[in-house]
């Protein structure tokens, strides 16, 4: 009777094999999408890839042609390049949007927050609402139908295979080829003034590592820096936590040097500017973050730099730039 | 009869592959710690400058974030059990407040637990942690290198102007400025489990046996080994079991 039994099962199972190889003969696509594997240094740390949206040649070589396409706005007359240009690290001077850089570790997005979670999500907004995108215009498109196809193995392309084939090209634009990341890398050195600079940073001289430490140059967080006695409203207009008002995304120092205007209204036009607020600017407010601690209520304070120090500084700061990011083809537009 | 014969083995198939999947083991919980942060009695608010030290300062917290390390219980015969390398505490993330190790314990009964405050120098090693949060407790490499042990952060009221504090404790160009907590536990394990209520009391900080005066430290203390060595001493009565 077992062996009865066992024989049936045996047959069942190898039947079900059978019709679904059938059905799969009667396909003429395969869907075999390419794994990627993001190449970065030891010293950064590993990136978090979902399950549900692995990286894949096609998926980013996809994103990557969405980055770049005007579709993706119903009207056609916008591009994410048009405010993030490779040249200036992503961003643009007009724009003043937060640089495309590294943001594969981030888990908030946007000045004030406003989108939390992955770049899944980041993306999906930015489909949904910011573009506004009419997906119509991708499903009438013989091209996208078959990189779609290719990519994600879906006949119809809603909100979500564009938002995850741009996520998937935002975790390739990734910053790790300056000359600190050489200097890191022991293939290279620095002079003499940007060895006083990282002295001045990475110490409560300048006390700039505590919101732009570890090797992303960003905390994942939110600060209010001083900038205002009475600051604009920032993350509390997300959280409506009176605490959170003035707060501000931390920003990557990577690229600075390319990524002018400075502070998320962009207020200061240059390095010197900016170091010059944190060196004698700071202004008091109830919710100011205790990490700017030469400030006191009622008065204007800062880390009190001299001149050299600031140069010094400023010639520390360059070195986070990547011309090989800014440059590099696989990131450029097709 | 094949009719019957194939709806059985089809449920059974079904059945098979339901019971194997609910058969996954579940990760095993065996200690779980809850970190409580308090001042003056109750729960920190992390709002209002409502709190008074030892030295006078009126003062409001904001941040608290520490690493404990080398978890250790302590056994009735003084044998020793590791159950843990370490925990990062923020005490501001609900996510973190009460953390568990995934194997169970020997049972038997169990009279301390030890663990260090911060990391010792050998443990302390620069780069790591490579992902955040842990990873933006760096403490600089010019300074020493390796981890904050603790950042604790607020405002203070000094003759009416308020400033900011930075409680930040690490390994200060090599100096062994962390220290090692030992606390009575007096429980019986009998299901391979635990839970430890672990309080930490803000005020003692700044007290007993330094009265820890926050206008001494107004522009940092990361650099001052004499700053580092009062809190240090001030540490041995921070931490409760409740």
């Amino acid at each position: 009777m077992r062996t009865v039994i066992i024989a049936i099962i045996v047959t069942f199972v190898v039947s079900f094999l059978s019709c679904r190889k059938d059905d799969k003969d009667q396909d003429e696509f395969t869907y075999n999408p390419t794994h990627k594997e993001l190449d970065l240094p030891g010293f950064f740390p590993k990136m978090k890839i979902p399950s549900e949206n692995p990286l894949t040649e096609e998926g980013v070589s996809l994103g990557r042609k969405l980055y770049y396409d005007p579709l993706l706005h119903p009207d056609q007359t916008m591009s994410c390049s048009n405010c993030h240009d490779q040249t200036k690290a992503f961003t643009t001077y007009e724009s003043n949007s937060l640089a495309h850089i590294n943001l594969g570790w981030n888990h908030a997005y946007l000045w004030n927050g406003k989108i939390s979670g992955s770049l899944e999500d980041i993306m999906m907004f930015e489909v949904e609402d910011f573009f506004g995108t009419d997906v119509s215009l991708f499903n009438n498109n013989a091209e996208y139908k078959t990189l779609f196809k290719k990519a994600f193995n879906v006949d119809e392309i809603t909100t979500k295979e564009l938002a995850y084939a741009l996520a998937q090209f935002f975790r390739t634009l990734n910053s790790y080829r300056s000359k600190y990341d050489q200097r890191m890398g022991g293939t290279t050195n620095f002079t003499e003034a940007e060895w006083k600079g990282y002295d001045i940073f990475f110490s409560e001289k300048g006390d700039c590592f505590h919101c732009h430490g570890t090797v992303l140059f960003h905390d994942n967080e939110f600060h209010n820096n001083a900038l205002d006695e009475n600051p604009a409203h920032g993350l509390f207009a997300i959280t409506g936590d009176s605490s959170d008002i003035g707060k501000f995304k931390t920003p990557t120092l990577r690229n600075i040097e390319l990524t002018a205007p400075y502070m998320h209204d962009g207020r200061y036009q240059t390095l010197e500017e900016v170091i010059d607020f944190y060196s004698e600017g700071l202004k008091y407010s109830p919710t100011v973050d205790p990490l700017m601690k030469n400030v006191n209520e009622g008065g204007t304070g800062g880390v009190y730099l001299t001149e050299q120090e600031k140069q010094d500084l400023i010639a520390f700061l360059k070195t986070l730039t990547d011309q090989e990011f800014t440059t590099d083809p696989e990131l450029s537009e097709n | 009869m094949k009719k019957n014969l194939s709806s059985i083995v089809i449920s059974s198939l079904f059945v098979i592959v339901v019971v194997f999947s609910s058969c996954k083991k579940d990760k095993e919980i065996g200690v779980t710690i809850n970190f409580e942060h308090t001042a003056e009695g109750e729960l920190v608010d992390f709002e209002n400058i409502i709190y008074t030290n030892a030295a006078g300062n009126n003062f409001s917290v904001e941040t608290i974030k520490y690493f404990i390390s080398d978890i250790t219980l302590i056994d009735d015969e003084g044998g020793e059990e590791v159950i843990a390398m370490y925990f990062y505490v923020d005490a501001r993330d609900q996510n973190l407040l009460s953390q568990s190790i995934h194997e169970k314990i020997s049972n038997k009964q169990y009279e301390k637990i030890k663990f260090v405050f911060g990391f010792t120098n050998e443990r302390n090693e620069s780069f790591m942690f490579k992902n955040h949060p842990e990873a933006a407790m760096e403490w600089p490499e010019p300074m020493g290198g390796g981890y904050h042990y603790m950042k604790l952060e607020g405002k203070f009221n000094d003759q009416d102007q308020i400033s900011s504090y930075n409680i930040h404790t690490g390994m200060l160009n090599g100096s062994a400025n962390y220290f090692t907590v030992e606390l009575p536990l007096d429980m019986v394990v009998e299901d391979g489990t635990l839970q430890i209520n672990l309080e930490m009391q803000i005020e003692n900080w700044f007290t007993s046996p330094n009265n820890f005066d926050f206008v001494n430290i107004t522009s940092g203390m990361m650099g001052n080994q004499n700053a580092q060595t009062l809190i240090q001493e001030n540490g041995s009565d921070v931490f409760k079991i409740k």
